[in-house]
């Protein structure tokens, strides 16, 4: 379990706080470290296909990308606008992910 | 200068409390008979995307509002560049918003009486 990190994103795509969680997402990937990613609020804005950055596009093939459907259902998306590789998950999922990883933080 | 109220939206609605402000503002003037105009820019953008569903989560649909609020005859305006930045179209949004460049907007900031920033 503690080897198994997890990084929530909940703010918007442009933000400083997720540019900086997808760098340190990199980072500790890059390092060799189990790591995911879940987006959730804001975050899940960085799920859209449409606007998909190269560091998210290159995040989704190397490691597991959760996102949560309520959010972006509540944001107007939907499955078919998010990208392929990104899991959507409900609040239950959610939950089991935090208590299974070690939480790094909420960006 | 003329006698009107902007209110310039730029943070996405359920993140925070501010575009649910942004509504609640831009009503209050619609009933109290200010001139208002609205602009959509940044990730506020998000704020007039159609077919947010919000059954399952307890929040109130921030475009069913808005959509509500457009029938009392406020202008609602896009910011184009931010609607391209985020790879929306106009026909994603709650119908009778507008779209404006930055020229456009700039003129409605000049002519406004009071700004408010949500």
């Amino acid at each position: 379990m503690a080897d198994d990190l997890l990084i929530l994103i909940s703010s918007p795509p442009n933000n400083p706080k997720a540019l900086s969680a997808l760098r340190l997402t990199q980072a500790l990937r890059g390092e060799g470290r189990s790591i995911s990613l879940c987006l959730l609020q804001d975050g899940v804005l960085l799920a859209l296909a449409r606007q998909a950055t190269e560091r998210i596009l290159a995040l989704t093939s190397e490691i597991k990308v959760y996102a949560l459907g309520e959010d972006l259902k509540m944001r107007g998306f939907g499955r078919q606008e998010a990208l392929p590789r990104v899991h959507l998950i409900e609040y239950d999922r959610l939950v089991d992910l935090m208590v299974d990883h070690r939480v790094m933080g909420a960006f | 200068m003329g006698d009107s109220l902007c209110i310039l939206v730029r943070t996405g609605p359920y993140g925070t409390i501010q575009a649910a402000e942004a509504i609640r503002h831009l009503n209050g003037a619609v009933a109290s008979g200010v001139k208002v105009t609205t602009i959509l820019m940044g990730d506020g953008i998000h704020l007039g995307k159609e077919g947010q569903e919000t059954e399952t989560t307890g929040w109130t649909s921030l475009s069913a509002a808005l959509k509500q609020t457009l029938k009392g005859g406020p202008q609602v305006y896009a910011h184009e560049p931010s609607l391209q930045e985020r790879g929306i179209s106009l026909d994603e949004l709650v119908p009778g918003v507008q779209t404006i460049d930055d020229v456009e907007m700039a003129n409605i900031l000049g002519r406004s009486q009071w700004l408010m920033i949500f």
